[in-house]
């Protein structure tokens, strides 16, 4: 096997430059485009100018809870510095919360508690306009109940302050919030359908792009079967199976230790989570494609046939996976295309794997065939 | 000794060679002619273990080419018609590379001397840049990386300049007499043939090859 080894160092070594590409362009590339969907989002954010008249807890509660509005943008502005924006469309709308905000939603007071400014060009200002009164009204409403728990119990021994009731009542709806979100994680689906988290799948775009990196890295297959060098195979110490199948082992070394890297990087630069699970299913991930482009290697003899193969079957498993273009239309209708997708044990965090099982299979049979032939 | 008893080779009902009986001993070079597509190729892959006879045996000192294959093909060097050497390689790499997946093991010196005995002195150089008589030395010298007894050779000076032909000539001829290797080789030159060979051997009929072989004095083999 160390001869093996040296062998295949003599080749890489030669085709280090492009080696080096194809094994990093998995690695790379998702990171550049994960960045990059994450920058448009960003900039499709609604520029929304908030002015702050008062410095109270409750006004910093309702600027927070714009400002972590996934949609919005939030600018802090002046007033005037509003109103010029607005006009100059730099601002899609502003919204002033004013002096005395507290103190009135303390009295129960609901007009005259936000001014807002909007232009005819301000196409986001409804909604967002809308968004921000329910918010106020949470407010009004909690100071309601305070206060007729306060009068209550003005009565009565026990003494609420009003402070307290608010902070009790926002507790709970916290707690509810908590319920909400759990809720929606653990039914993907319906997470994804919320219109402030776009569905980008970091592995699922590793997925599809080590697929095809995999592929073109594996042309070594078809090169070290020319013909002419066939002729040397008998006449060296390995069969030519056996040789194969020996640089196979070494590649999935070399591609599984840059998978582990990726894992590692994606973990710091993406937040992806990194667990030993996720580990274990990317090894099989790795060894399911590594077994995949070995076996379509074998099935061609010319370079351009193999690399247009790769493309296209690269395409084909990714429309197939949703990766690229939703299909959801195609697969609520035939549920099966999912479940027969190669990519799915790995993308669902499925043990199963029923691809890596056939192709095993394949190379197994591909190989006792080879022994009985050169008996 | 390679002995060959009444051999034939037929692809369906076209016999390519009929009922060749010969035997090769050490220190001895045969030559191989024939017109293009007589069956030159054909009889040296059958002698390399690469193709099986429709008839006759083979046995190679004493090793039957039907029962021990494997074993046989590390005392047979093979020498391909076509350069099968990596292109990409320099000619030290490729010496290497082979040398690592060869059953003898020869260090870096003994390969390097193995090239520059036949005059193949560019060590460093990627073998897209050398010449075709370059080439075609780096091609035999990986076939005799695992010092094998019988060397066969298909065309083995093809299409190259004078000098290196009979370089490769010349090291043959050592080869067999101070090695004490069995040689066959095919060549369509004559001349060539008729100074290295000890022997030729001409397959089919053709009366060309023959009366030229009669007219050289050399002695022939088999018809
Ligand atoms: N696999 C095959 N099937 C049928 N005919 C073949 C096959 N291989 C070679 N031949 C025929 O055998 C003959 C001898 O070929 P070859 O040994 O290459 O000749 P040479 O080397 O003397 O030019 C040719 O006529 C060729 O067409
Ligand atoms: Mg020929």
């Amino acid at each position: 096997m160390i001869d093996i080894i040296k062998t295949r160092f003599i080749h890489w070594k030669k085709q280090r430059i492009s080696l080096l590409f194809w094994l990093l362009f998995p690695m790379i590339c998702t990171i550049f485009i994960i960045q990059l969907i994450t920058a448009i989002q960003e900039d499709s954010q609604i520029p929304v100018g908030i002015v702050m008249e008062e410095d109270t807890v409750l006004a910093n509660h309702l600027y927070a809870k714009i400002k972590n509005t996934p949609i919005l943008r939030v600018v802090n502005v002046t007033e005037t510095e509003a109103k010029q924006k607005v006009e100059s469309h730099e601002l899609d709308s502003a919204f002033v919360i004013q002096e005395d905000y507290e103190e009135n939603i303390k009295k129960g007071k609901r007009n005259w508690l936000i001014k807002s400014y909007s232009s005819n060009l301000s196409f986001a200002f409804t909604p967002v306009k809308e968004m921000i009164i329910s918010f106020v009204q949470e407010e009004t409403g909690r100071s309601k109940t305070a206060h007729t728990v306060h009068d209550l119990s003005t009565d009565s021994e026990i003494k609420f302050s009003w402070e307290e009731v608010t902070k009790k009542a926002k507790n709970i709806q916290v707690e509810e919030d908590l319920l909400l979100t759990t809720f929606s994680f653990a039914n993907t689906p319906n997470a994804s359908k919320d219109p402030n988290i776009t569905p980008v799948n970091t592995w699922g775009i590793w997925a599809v792009l080590s697929l095809l990196s995999t592929f073109l890295i594996f042309d070594w297959v078809i090169k070290e079967r020319k013909s002419v060098l066939l002729l040397r195979y008998p006449f060296i110490r390995f069969s030519i199976k056996s040789f194969l199948l020996r640089n196979l082992l070494l590649y999935t070394m070399l591609l599984f230790f840059v998978d582990i890297i990726t894992v590692i990087l994606f973990h710091y630069v993406l937040n992806e989570s990194l667990t030993l699970a996720g580990i274990g299913l990317l090894f099989m991930y790795r060894f399911m494609i590594n077994l995949g482009a070995f076996l379509s290697g074998l099935m061609f003899h010319r370079l351009m046939s193999y690399y247009g193969f790769s493309f296209i079957i690269t395409m084909f498993i990714s429309i197939l996976s949703g990766a690229t273009v939703p299909i959801d239309g195609l697969t609520n209708r035939f549920p099966w295309i999912v479940i027969y997708n190669p990519l799915y044990s790995f993308l669902e965090q499925e043990w199963f794997n029923p691809w890596l099982l056939l192709l095993l299979l394949v190379v197994i049979l591909w190989r006792i065939k080879g022994v009985k032939y050169n008996a | 000794m390679l002995e060959v008893h009444s051999l034939s080779k037929s692809y369906g009902n076209k016999t390519i060679i009929q009922d060749i009986s010969f035997t090769v001993q050490p220190t001895e070079i045969v030559g191989l002619v024939g017109e293009n597509g007589a069956g030159k190729s054909t009889l040296l892959s059958i002698l390399a273990t690469l193709l099986k006879p429709t008839k006759g045996t083979i046995a190679l000192e004493n090793l039957n080419y039907l029962s021990h294959r494997k074993l046989l093909r590390e005392k047979i060097g093979f020498v391909p018609q076509d350069i099968a050497i990596w292109d990409n390689f320099t000619v030290e790499e490729n010496m290497i590379f082979f040398e690592k997946l060869s059953w003898k093991n020869k260090n870096n010196k003994e390969l390097r001397q193995l090239c520059l005995s036949m005059n193949l002195d560019k060590w460093k150089e990627p073998v897209k840049n050398l010449s075709g008589g370059m080439k075609r030395k780096l091609n035999l010298a990986i076939s005799l990386i695992h010092d094998p007894e019988l060397l066969l050779l298909d065309e083995p000076t093809a299409g190259i300049d004078l000098k290196s032909r009979k370089e490769i000539g010349s090291y043959l001829k050592s080869l067999a007499t101070e090695h004490e290797k069995m040689i066959i080789y095919t060549s369509h030159d004559m001349d060539e043939i008729t100074s290295i060979c000890d022997r030729v051997l001409c397959i089919g009929q053709d009366a060309f090859y023959q009366n030229l072989l009669e007219s050289s004095g050399k002695p022939l083999l088999a018809f």
